[in-house]
């Protein structure tokens, strides 16, 4: 008897712990799949084409465009933003984040899906958006959240090879925004070259001229915050890559790093410069 | 026998089926909570102690910060043996986890009330001591599981009991399992032996030897705002895991695995004429782990930017809101883009790592009591308590999340565009350190302490009275191993050796009206060495001392009654505590000055007041009751002096006053009430209620927003909301347990078995654990919720099944 008694106990206890431990044993959230998304791309092009100037427009409907990442902030040159384009243009996407070019290096093929963005711009510079605010009477957008990354953007690919358009300098216009172009046959005015790129110190910004040799002024601007803000830029001719940017009625080009300055030639500046063109071209950093 | 074999095999396949009652540590406040005895976690008569205010505060006061006269729980003295010490990077209750609760409990001092442990200068020490359990020959299993986080635990203890001229001895053994799949707070393993072995000698003298081991490993929890929290949906919400390859993945982590060797010998003429010398050698390495990050993007799930209440468009807001409600996994760290990150840089480089901080650790502690009776009314006692310590730390890294190396750079300096300044190590810059390399900062602190004590006690029939003074030196040196690049002058090498002397002077004096009744009285002087902490700016970097290092003074007086009769047990006391010349260190980010600052707090004036009283009673012999009542008022005497230091130099960037005159210095309640009622069947059927009240509990200060800098920049109805505490919730709980015994008699054995079930907050109460002001401030804008407190809740309601079997 008191053998089964001890047995009794024993099978009890033991069924007892189990079940209490099976019905406690919780597992946790498993991580989700990706936001399913849908494949009805719009080209950046026409994209552009629903803003207007000076307005501000919310993408109501299921626009998505897909282009991708020709700049970003990987040298402080540019702030809380990134570069895209696809074959028929390109346009400045607000994030807000910091280090994006972590999670949106060059060369990564990205999805947008833009309901519920802003188109707006600055400057006539045409820029995607999360919100805006005109309640202090000048227009403040925001970046699309970090957290929100993963609902409007859909990365697809890396290491996308990218070949800068060649644009002279009668062909720069707005179609050209937010692309990665390349101008050719152009040097710093002498003047610029005395001077950094920007005022590291202060972090202040700044323009360079960027002559044609065949007649013609781009703007080089740098952010005092630009990792090569201190440097200065170099004397020669040659290529300079970088994305075509307009502030008002000035064209300005970005640059993404100090590679992107091929002036090792001559400049054109006085008798000799015809002489002294680049033979061959650049090599295009991917 | 064939039963026994199958009691044992069938407990040890319940190793994954039982469960500890863990409480969590928070790295930030570097708090270390007491380990709770799973199945006693409601205090009963038939288990207390000689005090039942501590025992309502350590079983019950854990949810609710409830810590006794503003001091912690630990386990200070083991075997006259103090356990603390004053290079703070030691925790000694880490050594102890999950076997402490073996030890015999043999004493709780409150406010340096004399015991016969022998003179303490700390005001509640908690003794506990390897002395045999039992006289009787026993072992016994325990096997438990809790509900509250899924953690299994089984102990077993073999007794040889006590026989003159044999090698008696106690071999406790303790396994925690835990995994991670199942608690918000992650996993545990853990592996406690206490082994004692005493010889008593026929010369009224014995020898002992103890291994006190434990190894550990286990992750952290860490606190969050409560937006991230509500927008988990629960109060459990850990956002230090993540997911990595679809697994979950702890990088906050604990390890612990330094035994501690005891050696005991005592010599008893008399009861009162006795000396005993211990000695105790802890080798072994305490390190923790954590998320490290360099020119990245912030990877904490709940990194202010990231939460809703950031963004001020409210379409956006409401968007992000649903976006996290509908995609939970965003508030947990994500790996997987860790990884990317670090994939996808050049040549591999790792910006995310998990660094693991390493102590290693050598520690002597020792002491020698002697006890000489003088006459039948005076005792003299003496001794002297010793130890040096020398530790080791050092970073390595545990893991480059995919990385091939990471650079050997100091993370927290302000960028001044140097490019030697961020080197940890200029002899050899720009280091790629592999993985389990070691990186970072790597020193040694070494310590020598000698405490000389003395003690006159008095007995008679009316009057019992002590008094005894202490003195003490102590030392204190950091040797450096590199050459950082902030301070290449003098981060290597050995730095002088700082001298400190301690004083104090304690009194007793008991009134005996009659056999029950009794008055009395305890005051004290103490001035205590300022602990390495105290003492240097920053030690991982140089031994500059900091500009208020200071030993720290006390003083207090505690008047107790109490009244002791066959159906009554009632105390009663009032205390005032004071102690001055106390200083605070953080480190943080200032928004207006835009970079990394130390902030340091010299002269901090405190005091800790407060009234007590415990009764205890039964009644119908059937219920047993005690009652708790506790108010104790802890809070800043003085508006203390502060400087911020620059990270790269030390340099004075600003400094004044910090207005904190009568701001709470705790975030212990100010008013607890605990009512325990145990309802006994019979001598083997109990059942128990118990009931716990907080009142008025403020949430920890945050001191360096109380200064000038702020008072003269903002409105004075904002200034004046900063000068009053923030009161947390009024909260209480109710816990209940039931326990069954019986016994079986065999031949020539007897099995008792025990099965206890115990529920804790049976009404889901939302209690926060841990709730304080972030350090970090928007001094730019003095918004006061840009960076919210941050908490750390309780579990909520839970209940724990445990059975033990014993066989004599």
């Amino acid at each position: 008897m008191k053998m089964n008694s001890f047995f009794s106990a024993s099978i009890f206890l033991f069924v007892a712990c189990m079940l209490l431990n099976t019905a406690c044993a919780k597992q946790m959230a498993s991580a989700a799949s990706e936001t399913p998304f849908s494949d009805s791309i719009t080209s950046i092009k026409s994209f552009r084409k629903l803003h207007n100037m000076g307005m501000v427009e919310l993408i109501a409907r299921t626009f998505i465009i897909e282009g991708t990442v020709v700049a970003n902030d990987e040298h402080d040159n540019i702030y809380k933003s990134i570069y895209i384009q696809d074959k028929t243009g390109g346009i400045v996407v607000q994030l807000d984040g910091l280090s994006l070019y972590q999670t949106f290096p060059i060369g990564a093929l990205v999805r947008i899906y833009t309901q519920n963005l802003f188109l707006s711009d600055y400057r006539r510079m045409v820029q995607l958006v999360a919100s805006v605010d005109t309640s202090s009477g000048s227009l403040l957008t925001t970046g699309i959240p970090a957290p929100l990354f993963s609902k409007f953007i859909q990365i697809i690919s890396d290491n996308n090879a990218i070949t800068p358009m060649q644009v002279s300098y009668k062909n720069l216009g707005d179609s050209l925004q937010g692309r990665l172009i390349q101008l050719s046959d152009v040097e710093f005015s002498a003047a610029d070259t005395a001077f950094t790129y920007a005022d590291k110190k202060n972090k202040i910004g700044a323009s360079k001229s960027l002559k044609f040799c065949s007649g013609g002024t781009i703007y080089l601007r740098t952010s005092g915050y630009a990792d090569f803000a201190g440097l200065k830029p170099p004397k020669g001719n040659g290529v300079v890559i970088g994305i075509y940017s307009v502030f008002n009625s000035e064209k300005q080009i970005l640059l993404r790093d100090t590679s992107d300055i091929l002036l090792t030639g001559k400049r054109c500046t006085g008798a000799a410069w015809l002489q002294n063109l680049p033979q061959t071209g650049p090599k295009i950093p991917n | 026998m064939k039963k026994q074999v199958f009691v044992l095999i069938w407990l040890l396949f319940l190793i994954q089926y039982s469960f500890a009652q863990e409480i969590n540590e928070h790295d930030l406040l570097q708090k270390s909570w007491y380990e709770l005895e799973p199945d006693h976690w409601t205090s009963t008569l038939l288990n207390a102690s000689k005090n039942a205010l501590y025992n309502a505060v350590v079983y019950n006061g854990q949810s609710f910060n409830w810590s006794f006269r503003g001091e912690n729980n630990y386990v200070t003295n083991l075997d006259q043996i103090n356990l603390e010490s004053p290079l703070g990077k030691i925790k000694f209750s880490s050594l102890l986890n999950g076997i402490q609760n073996e030890f015999y409990k043999t004493d709780i001092s409150v406010n340096g009330a004399f015991s016969r442990q022998g003179y303490n200068v700390n005001p509640i020490v908690n003794y506990i001591s390897t002395a045999l359990p039992s006289v009787l020959n026993n072992v016994s299993f325990a096997n438990a599981f809790s509900s509250s986080n899924n953690t299994n635990i089984l102990k077993v203890h073999f007794n040889s009991g006590i026989k003159i001229n044999k090698l008696n001895y106690s071999i406790a053994m303790v396994m925690q399992n835990r995994l991670s799949e199942y608690s918000p707070i992650g996993y545990k393993q853990s592996i406690g032996l206490l082994y004692t072995a005493e010889r008593l000698l026929q010369n009224n003298s014995k020898l002992g030897f103890s291994l006190i081991w434990n190894y550990s490993n286990q992750s952290r929890a860490a606190t969050a705002v409560n937006e991230a929290i509500e927008l988990s949906g629960t109060r459990s919400y850990n956002p230090s895991w993540g997911w990595y390859h679809n697994k979950i993945y702890f990088p906050n982590t604990r390890q612990s695995n330094a035994p501690l060797f005891l050696f005991k010998y005592e010599k008893k003429w008399s009861d009162n004429n006795y000396i005993i010398i211990t000695n105790a050698i802890v080798v072994g390495t305490q390190s923790q782990s954590g998320l490290e990050w360099t020119q990245a993007t912030d990877p904490r799930p709940d990194y202010y930017r990231y939460l809703p209440s950031y963004i001020t468009d409210s379409g956006l807001q409401k968007s992000l809101k649903n976006w996290y409600l509908q995609h939970p996994q965003l508030l947990q760290t994500n790996f997987d883009k860790l990884e990317k990150t670090n994939l996808l840089s050049a040549e591999k480089r790792s910006f995310y790592i998990v660094s693991q901080q390493n102590t290693n650790l050598l520690l002597g502690h020792g002491s020698v009591t002697y006890s000489k009776q003088v006459s039948s009314y005076f005792e003299f006692l003496t001794g002297v308590r010793y130890a040096f310590e020398k530790l080791h730390s050092f970073n390595t890294i545990k893991d480059l999340i995919g990385g091939t190396y990471y650079y050997n750079y100091n993370n927290w300096i302000n960028d001044d565009g140097i490019a030697t300044s961020f080197q940890n190590d200029i002899l050899n810059p720009n280091r790629k350190i592999n993985l389990n390399e070691k990186w970072g900062a790597n020193f040694f602190l070494k310590s020598v302490q000698l405490q000389p004590w003395f003690e006159i006690a008095h007995y008679d029939h009316k009057i019992e009275s002590h008094f005894a003074l202490g003195f003490g030196l102590q030392g204190l040196q950091r040797d450096g191993l590199n050459e950082n690049g902030l301070f290449p002058a003098n981060s290597k090498g050995p730095s002088s050796i700082i001298f400190q002397n301690a004083a104090n002077f304690k009194a007793q004096v008991l009134y005996k009206f009659s056999g029950r009744t009794y008055l009395r009285a305890i005051a004290y002087l103490q001035n205590q060495p300022a602990t390495a902490e105290a003492t240097y700016i920053n030690y991982d970097l140089n031994a500059f001392t900091s500009p208020y290092w200071s030993s720290v003074l006390k003083r207090g007086i505690d008047l107790s009654f109490f009244y002791r009769a066959p159906q009554y047990k009632i105390t009663a006391s009032i205390y005032w505590n004071n102690s001055f010349n106390n200083s605070v260190k953080t480190f943080f980010y200032h928004d207006a000055y835009a970079q990394f600052v130390y902030g340091v707090i010299g002269d901090i004036a405190k005091q800790n007041t407060g009234a007590e009283l415990s009764v205890e009673t039964s009644i119908f012999d059937k219920i047993q009751l005690s009652y708790v009542s506790n108010y104790q008022h802890n809070i800043f005497l003085n508006n203390p002096k502060y400087q911020l230091l620059q990270a790269n130099d030390f340099n004075n960037v600003s400094g004044s006053l910090l207005y904190l005159s009568n701001l709470a210095a705790t975030s212990i309640p100010n008013f607890t009430n605990s009512l325990n009622l145990i309802f006994q069947f019979n001598s083997t059927a109990s059942i128990g209620l118990d009931f716990v009240y907080a009142m008025e509990r403020a949430m920890f200060v945050d001191y360096f927003r109380r200064s000038d800098f702020v008072k003269t920049k903002i409105d004075a109805y904002s200034w004046n909301d900063l000068l009053a505490n923030t009161y947390l919730p009024n909260s209480g709980a109710i816990n209940a347990f039931a326990s069954k015994r019986f016994m079986l008699k065999r031949p020539n054995k007897l099995y008792k078995y025990q099965l206890s079930i115990s529920a804790r907050n049976i009404l889901n109460t939302p209690i926060p654990v841990i709730a304080y002001e972030q350090t970090r401030f928007d001094y730019v804008h003095f918004n006061a919720n840009k960076y919210a407190p941050k908490y750390l809740y309780d579990m909520g309601a839970n209940y724990s099944i445990r059975f033990q079997l014993q066989i004599q």
